[in-house]
């Protein structure tokens, strides 16, 4: 059985049906034709109506004829559909707003609009009966609406939907609507609009009973885009930043195209790369990072070759210098140490220019705590807490990690040029009358090696990670000393900066991916936060819970750099703070949409368009009613009745 | 208007189809033809024919053995004088063939392109023509309900202009009414001779009497009839009021397949039956489309069909 989605018109069937005949008694004036005799016509006209049992109809033929032409066309715009099955549906719209959807295909049109107007297609087409829901997904899914018949709600639901520069995950989509389509009573069904691009779905199934439509989006897959950004302190002891970027060709011809590198907006850098099929290459640039918090861009320039996805052409970063490592030394007193620290720049001094320092006596894990690095001088402490120690003359407190006693006259075997802390340093020219024996874990590295053993050991328990050296500072000779040579600040400094790690590195903690959460530290007088985004969208506030530790800002839907106001209970602002949020997904720049959607259990091809050609089925009746118009033409002027 | 409309609108024809009735072109063509009798007939005055090579108008005919009281002017001396036998020779005697033309001016008439009237008229002019040069004596009747207006019979090339006057005085009007007509001109002329009559025959009281009035006075008949193209294959379509032109009789009709085919058949029945009918009484018939040029007619149809020579 058809049902009809406009029955208005069936209500006015009747007024229309009266109207032509109506019209059929009013247009039925004869047209006079004189002739020479009437005498055979009338006749013929006998003759006829002896004969046929049809006649009646026969004069009425070409009324007979508009009328079926009429009723189908009434028909027709009553728009009548095959309903699917006997039972309503309960449809999912699932639409895929992640970034890949932002696509623009031949024909200036968004992969996500043209999802959006397939969806519209489906809730137009809703029978009487149905229900359907939306639920939007990137890497995660959202419901937009209940379970609902209403159109006017889905379609504003529908209306307010856009696209994320987020990457996507189906799987997770799926497991979340599996719910919604549980009702045995309806007939389920599941269109996803999507290029296809949904990240694995491996393990993913889909009930059996769960009809799954794919109405594929997009046809291209011309993209060269970002698929890596990074940022590293440059070797050395400038304050040069490096930024690396790879950029992948994800289309199936060469291309050649510019890397441009804006240092605060201005264009400091251009290369020009060259790209084969699904090649992909790494472009690096300095950043002298001095002071300040800085703005990095890097955007790649087509030239005017097609590229059907921007949003991964360009990747954005707010860099800060590194702060200054917090070092603590636990000494008795030890001028070397405290000279070679004051010289250190990165190191910080905090009152007055000295290092902080404390006597071994006064030494508890919880002082400790708190520092980046710890200097522990001629000192063994009997249990240390979660940090990074340098220990001279003295082990460290780890379990296996012993002591064999003193040795005398050791001499310099080699060293590990390597390993960070020993990278520029020159060890030769170190003399060792005493120092002690130390006997290495096997998970213990060595760096610095001596007749007697090992001198130097990079050594690691839980979250405790401390290089020991074997020998002690103030032993050393006074004349021709190491203390004295270049060498030493160095190892000093790569010491340091290799122990306090990455928590000290350039500032690209607020790096993040789309979708990624921003943790905050937060002014302690702020109540409430402002979330601006660089492309002037509405702010958005923020809670601050007191006694957390940090803010939280979820959803990052949207590349570029946010800003975040801290503002107080009176709404004074009282801080602020930037980070940057990129799109660098190699699954996401892969925009060639994906032909099939393969699941554990079923394999469906997509499709351009969301209605089923059978479904809507006022085509073929209209298709009817021009050949019953046609039939009438042809009728009127061949007189061919019956 | 559309090509139905237009050759539906039949109604001015005649008028405008004003014309000579015959041009000189073709009366040289038609000048040594003659009108043929398949009964010898009887006249009161000798004809001229073939005068040039036999004089005292007379043709040979035949032989037959001599019998007492014979003229023996007739006497074939040279069969007597290779066979030794007395034959008589036998001579048609030429006389002058009396031609009535009755044409049909009722108004059923007036209709067709090219209008069936004036069709007939030349015809009728042809055929006049034809009957004059040969000195047959020609006379001519229209006739509509009844018989309108009469042309004495007359011989001779000099009343061609007075015959062709006659015919282009001639109008369209009234019903048709063969019998009466028929009825009326076979009294007032008595002596036999060819009749030829022209008409649709589209007469609602049927054509029998016409031809039997004739037919019982010894005429030779010969019917022509003569129907519109419009009429054998009516280029109609649609709803229509047909007027009749005779009476204006109004009928009203959808024009269908079926209909026309009964049309058809009705209009092949009244052909078919006046030709059958015509044939059992020894008359002759001959149907004729205004289609057909008027030339063609004269020249072939009316010359295959035994009417002239």
């Amino acid at each position: 059985m058809f049902q009809f989605l406009s029955t208005g018109w069936l209500l006015a069937a009747p007024l229309l049906i009266g109207g032509l005949v109506l019209l059929y008694f009013l247009k039925l004036k004869r047209r006079e034709v004189g002739i020479s005799s009437t005498y055979l016509w009338q006749g013929a006209l006998n003759d006829l109506s002896v004969n046929s049992p049809f006649q009646r109809l026969r004069t009425n033929l070409l009324l007979l004829l508009q009328l079926l032409a009429l009723i189908l066309l009434i028909l027709a715009l009553a728009r009548p559909v095959a309903p699917l099955g006997m039972k309503g549906t309960d449809a999912v719209l699932l639409i895929d707003v992640s970034a890949s959807m932002q696509s623009t295909d031949a024909g200036g049109e968004t992969r996500f609009a043209r999802a959006k107007a397939e969806a519209l297609k489906v809730i137009d087409d809703m029978s009487f009966g149905d229900k359907a829901v939306i639920v939007a997904f990137n890497d995660e899914a959202r419901v937009l609406t209940d379970m609902t018949e209403s159109k006017s709600t889905l379609r504003r639901a529908l209306e307010e939907l856009s696209p994320t520069d987020r990457g996507s995950q189906l799987g997770g989509a799926i497991e979340r609507v599996r719910g919604l389509l549980s009702n045995p009573e309806r007939a389920p069904e599941l269109f996803l609009f999507s290029d296809g691009q949904v990240g694995s779905l491996e393990g993913v199934s889909l009930e059996q009973e769960i009809e799954l439509h794919y109405i594929q989006c997009g046809s291209s897959g011309a993209n060269v885009g970002i698929v890596s950004f990074d940022v590293h302190l440059a070797s050395g002891f400038g304050d040069e930043t490096r930024v690396f970027v790879s950029v992948q060709n994800q289309g199936s011809e060469p291309r050649e195209l510019g890397v441009d590198f804006y240092f605060d907006d201005q264009l400091s850098g251009s290369r020009r790369i060259e790209l084969g099929p699904k090649g992909i290459t790494s472009v690096a640039f300095d950043a002298p990072l001095d002071q300040g918090e800085r703005r990095v861009r890097i955007a790649l320039d087509h030239a005017g070759s097609e590229d059907v996805f921007p949003v991964d052409d360009e990747v954005v970063a707010v860099l800060r210098p590194p702060r200054p490592f917090n070092v603590l030394l636990v000494s008795e007193g030890n001028l070397f140490l405290h000279s070679a620290l004051s010289e250190d720049p990165r190191v910080q001094k905090p009152a007055g220019g000295t290092i902080p320092t404390i006597s071994p006596a006064e030494f508890t894990p919880e002082v400790a705590s708190g520092f980046d690095v710890v200097i522990l001088d001629r000192f063994t402490p009997p249990s240390l807490g979660p940090g990074s120690y340098l220990c001279f003359g003295a082990r460290a407190p780890f379990a296996g990690l012993t002591d064999l006693g003193q040795i005398e006259h050791t001499q310099i075997l080699d060293w590990d040029e390597t390993h960070p802390a020993a990278r520029f340093v020159n060890f030769s020219t170190l003399e060792l009358p005493t120092a002690r024996r130390l006997k290495p874990r096997d998970q213990d590295v060595v760096v610095v090696r001596s007749t007697y053993g090992p001198l130097v050991i990079d050594a690691r328990e839980g979250d405790r990670h401390a290089l020991v050296t074997a020998f002690n500072l103030l032993d050393l000779p006074l004349e021709g000393a190491w203390t004295f040579d270049p060498s030493f600040p160095i190892f000093l400094s790569n010491v340091i900066r290799y122990l306090a790690g990455s928590s000290a590195e350039v500032r690209k903690d607020l790096l993040l991916p789309t979708g990624g959460v921003a943790e905050l530290s937060y002014p302690k007088e702020a109540a409430k936060a402002k979330l601006q985004h660089e492309s002037g969208a509405p702010a958005s506030e923020l809670k601050i819970v007191p006694g957390d530790e940090s803010l939280r800002v979820p959803n990052l839907d949207r590349r570029g750099v946010y800003t975040v106001g801290f503002l107080d209970e009176g709404g004074k602002e009282v801080g602020q703070t930037r980070f940057a949020v990129n799109l660098v997904s190699p699954a996401e720049s892969a925009v060639l949409p994906a032909a099939d959607i393969v699941l554990e259990n079923k394999r469906v091809s997509g499709t351009a368009e969301a209605t089923e050609s059978n479904r809507d089925v006022w085509k073929y009746i209209v298709a009817a009613a021009l050949l019953f118009v046609m039939v009438e033409w042809w009728v009127y002027n061949r007189r061919v009745y019956l | 208007m559309n090509d139905t409309d237009e050759q539906l609108d039949q109604t001015e024809t005649f008028a405008e189809e004003a014309g000579p009735l015959i041009d000189q072109g073709f009366l040289a063509k038609i000048g040594r033809l003659d009108l043929v009798s398949r009964k010898i007939l009887q006249g009161k005055v000798k004809g001229e024919k073939r005068s040039k090579k036999r004089g005292q108008s007379v043709e040979f005919a035949d032989h037959r053995p001599y019998a007492a009281g014979d003229d023996l002017r007739f006497l074939d001396w040279s069969i007597y004088a290779r066979l030794d036998q007395l034959m008589v020779k036998l001579f048609l005697e030429e006389e002058d063939l009396r031609v009535y033309l009755l044409v049909d001016s009722s108004k059923s008439m007036d209709y067709g392109r090219p209008n069936k009237l004036r069709y007939s008229l030349k015809v009728a002019a042809a055929l006049g023509y034809i009957g004059l040069v040969n000195m047959n004596r020609v006379g001519i009747g229209t006739f509509s309900t009844q018989l309108d207006r009469v042309f004495r019979p007359e011989r001779g090339r000099r009343n061609l202009p007075k015959m062709i006057s006659f015919l282009e005085a001639t109008e369209p009007a009234g019903r048709t009414d063969l019998g009466q007509a028929c009825k009326r001109f076979a009294q007032e002329h008595r002596q036999r001779g060819v009749v030829i009559l022209i008409s649709d025959f589209l007469d609602r009281n049927g054509y029998e009497d016409a031809v039997r009035f004739f037919v019982a006075r010894k005429m030779d008949v010969f019917c022509l009839q003569v129907l519109a193209p419009q009429e054998l294959d009516p280029p109609l379509a649609g709803d229509l009021k047909l007027i009749d032109a005779e009476d204006g009789q109004e009928t009203e009709i959808t024009i269908s397949e079926p209909l026309l085919q009964a049309y058809k058949q009705n209009l092949a029945a009244l052909m078919g039956g006046l030709r059958e009918f015509c044939h059992k009484r020894g008359a002759r018939y001959l149907g004729a489309s205004t289609s057909m040029p008027f030339d063609r007619l004269v020249l072939d149809q009316l010359r295959l069909n035994g009417l002239l020579r």
